[in-house]
């Protein structure tokens, strides 16, 4: 049995028994990440369907135009008359909507001039911007209506007026729908991969160096190559274990969030659940690498929690960026390590050909970042400031 | 047999270790005395060839440590000043991975850990997980483990630390008995009772130096002064 093999053997077992390790790997991105995600989704559906619901606007001067309020109350707003400033209204109500009708409107009619309507809302509060643009979309469609029977009643056809109609073609289909829902589904697998491999990382470097058996088992004619390699190969195993149960539970949790009547779809076919897993497994030995390197690097259990917990991170940031600003799949992309995944899963979960490629691009610089790191690791455990 | 010729060790500006060299012999319990400080875990550690010297050698049963380094140390048993055990892993694993480790087969490592956990009285607390034992009992298992591959040389850095009398007791016991078995022991410690107590040959370190070094009696002879202790001052002090 070669060495590695010994102390890989030795870290899973051991590791096994540790409630942090298991917690970590096991409970905390596999069942708390798709907790939290269907949850987020079910708010952000709710969010969503709020759209169609009451629209309470209070007015000022409703006794100016009787029809207009009419009209509106007719649409289903819910008006209530108003008294006083309408700044003194939205600062004792954040989420006032305060319609002003200027005393002229009726003279300004008759005319055929415009009258200006002021609409009051705070727009740092979404309640109230919601409301105020449904709004201002029901009085622009009436100001619209008005215009064209005056033009109607001075012999003027209302369509000279619209140059063009615009017809919105939706090319989108459930699967491509679904993968805006699913955008944050590439962050909480790559969270669910390092953090299977968080605590193991500590426990076999930083934690075996508190607990004084780093000294007796460096004095042991062994090699530290092996001795790095065994331990890495052992966090990188917590770190797919972590990983596989995340995708799976995923791929179960999905259709529970019964998003069939917005049409669009949540399913993972099988082969979406086995390429996300092939494009994800390289980032596991990139975790490993890099958990291991600073965990060995850090003096204590604790300090190794805190570097750790910082340099996770890292890899995250870009993914977080990207989810923000719809990055798309290009060469760069590929290659970075974490964005690629975070890419290429989002092109999976779209249901698209993902090029091939691309896929060897992102596993390569993945699986080079964590060869490099694993070195560093190896080069620390070969110096004399290992033992700190 | 472990010989360390003319070593030196500096950290940044401190020499550690600064010219050390001493035998120690085969069946004999060599005792390497120093204040805190003084260079003894450095030395040990230079022999353990988990260290380089910058200069001089440490050889185990005539193998240059820093030139053959696994060949060297597979000879060599170490007990950490803190039984360094796995918690999580039973006694009997703890021996079992160190055994592994140093290459034993399945069988013949079974029958020795069986061997090892009979002969230190170790089948009560053998298969429980090393976090409940007491300090005795956490002290034989890292004895045992340190035996697994029957090393001839036995290194033991400040063994006796925090332990209470009981399991000081069972240590000096197993210590007298690796003797008669004919193993080389180095011992480490600050304490000269302790070194006293067990060891045939006694060489006090101080600012990384040997400043004396003899069985008990030339020590008494050579400084006209009954009282060891009183030879340590002196020494360490010179």
């Amino acid at each position: 049995m070669s060495t590695a093999f010994i102390v890989f053997i030795k870290e899973v077992r051991d590791n096994l028994r540790d409630r942090r390790t298991i917690l970590s790997a096991l409970l905390f991105g596999p069942v708390f990440g798709p907790l939290l995600f269907v949850f987020l989704m079910k708010i952000a559906i709710m969010e969503g369907l709020k759209g169609e619901g009451e629209l309470p606007i209070l007015i000022i001067g409703a006794a100016h135009a009787t029809h207009l309020v009419q009209h509106l109350e007719g649409q289903g707003v819910q008006l209530s008359e108003g008294d006083g400033e309408p700044e003194a209204m939205i600062e004792d109500d954040k989420e006032t909507v305060v319609l002003v009708i200027p005393a002229d409107i009726g003279a300004r009619y008759r005319e055929a001039q415009p009258a200006t309507l002021q609409l009051y809302f705070d727009r740092s509060n979404t309640t109230a911007s919601r409301h105020a643009d449904r709004l201002e979309q029901l009085l622009n469609a009436h100001s619209r209506q008005l215009g064209a029977l005056r033009l109607q009643a001075r012999g003027v056809a209302p369509e000279v007026l619209l140059p063009y109609f615009i017809d919105r073609v939706d090319l989108s289909t459930p699967t491509s729908r679904g993968a805006m829902i699913f955008g944050m589904l590439p962050y909480f697998v790559l969270l669910a991969t390092i953090m299977g491999a968080f605590y193991l990382a500590i426990d076999t470097t930083a934690g075996e160096r508190e607990r004084g058996s780093l000294e007796s088992l460096l004095s042991l004619p062994l090699s530290r190559i092996q001795l790095v390699i065994g331990k890495v190969a052992a966090a990188a195993v917590f770190s797919a274990l972590s990983l596989v149960l995340t995708v799976i539970i995923f791929s179960l949790a999905f259709p529970q969030l019964d998003l069939g009547g917005l049409g669009i779809s949540t399913e993972l076919r099988p082969l979406q659940v086995v390429s996300i897993l092939i494009v994800s497994l390289p980032f596991t030995i990139f975790a490993a690498g890099m958990l291991t390197l600073v965990a060995s690097y850090a003096k204590s259990y604790k300090e190794a929690q805190t570097y750790l917990s910082i340099v996770m991170l890292v890899p995250l940031i870009p993914v977080i960026v990207g989810t923000v600003m719809k990055a798309e799949l290009s060469l760069t992309g590929a290659l970075i390590p974490g964005f690629s995944q975070h890419l290429l899963i989002m092109e999976i979960i779209k249901g698209a050909d993902v090029p091939g490629m691309y896929m060897v691009y992102s596993a390569g610089t993945t699986l080079l970042a964590g060869l490099i790191m694993i070195a560093g690791a190896i080069a620390l455990y070969r110096s004399e400031r290992i033992l700190g | 047999m472990l010989r360390v010729t003319n070593l030196r060790k500096h950290f940044g500006k401190v020499m550690a270790v600064d010219d050390v060299s001493f035998d120690a012999a085969d069946g004999c319990v060599t005792g390497l005395l120093g204040p805190n400080g003084a260079g003894k875990s450095t030395t040990l550690r230079m022999i353990a060839g988990v260290i380089k010297p910058d200069t001089g050698t440490a050889e185990i049963d005539g193998r240059d440590v820093a030139a053959d380094t696994l060949r060297a140390v597979s000879a060599l048993g170490t007990l950490p000043y803190n039984s360094g055990l796995y918690p999580r892993l039973t006694g009997r694993e703890n021996i079992a991975y160190f055994g592994r480790l140093h290459g034993l087969q399945k069988k013949p490592l079974e029958q020795r850990v069986d061997q090892l956990v009979h002969e230190l009285g170790l089948e009560d607390v053998a298969d429980r997980p090393a976090k409940g034992y007491s300090q005795g009992e956490a002290m034989k298992v890292a004895v045992a483990r340190a035996l697994v591959h029957r090393p001839r040389n036995i290194i033991l850095d400040e063994p006796t630390n925090g332990l209470d009398v009981k399991a000081l007791r069972a240590l000096r016991e197993m210590i007298r008995e690796l003797r008669a078995q004919g193993h080389c022991i180095l011992f480490s410690s600050h304490v000269m009772q302790e070194v006293a107590a067990l060891c045939d040959r006694i060489i006090i370190i101080s600012h990384g130096r040997v400043t004396a070094a003899g069985t008990p009696d030339e020590l008494r002879a050579r400084y006209a002064q009954p009282d060891l202790e009183e030879i340590f001052v002196q020494a360490v002090e010179s």
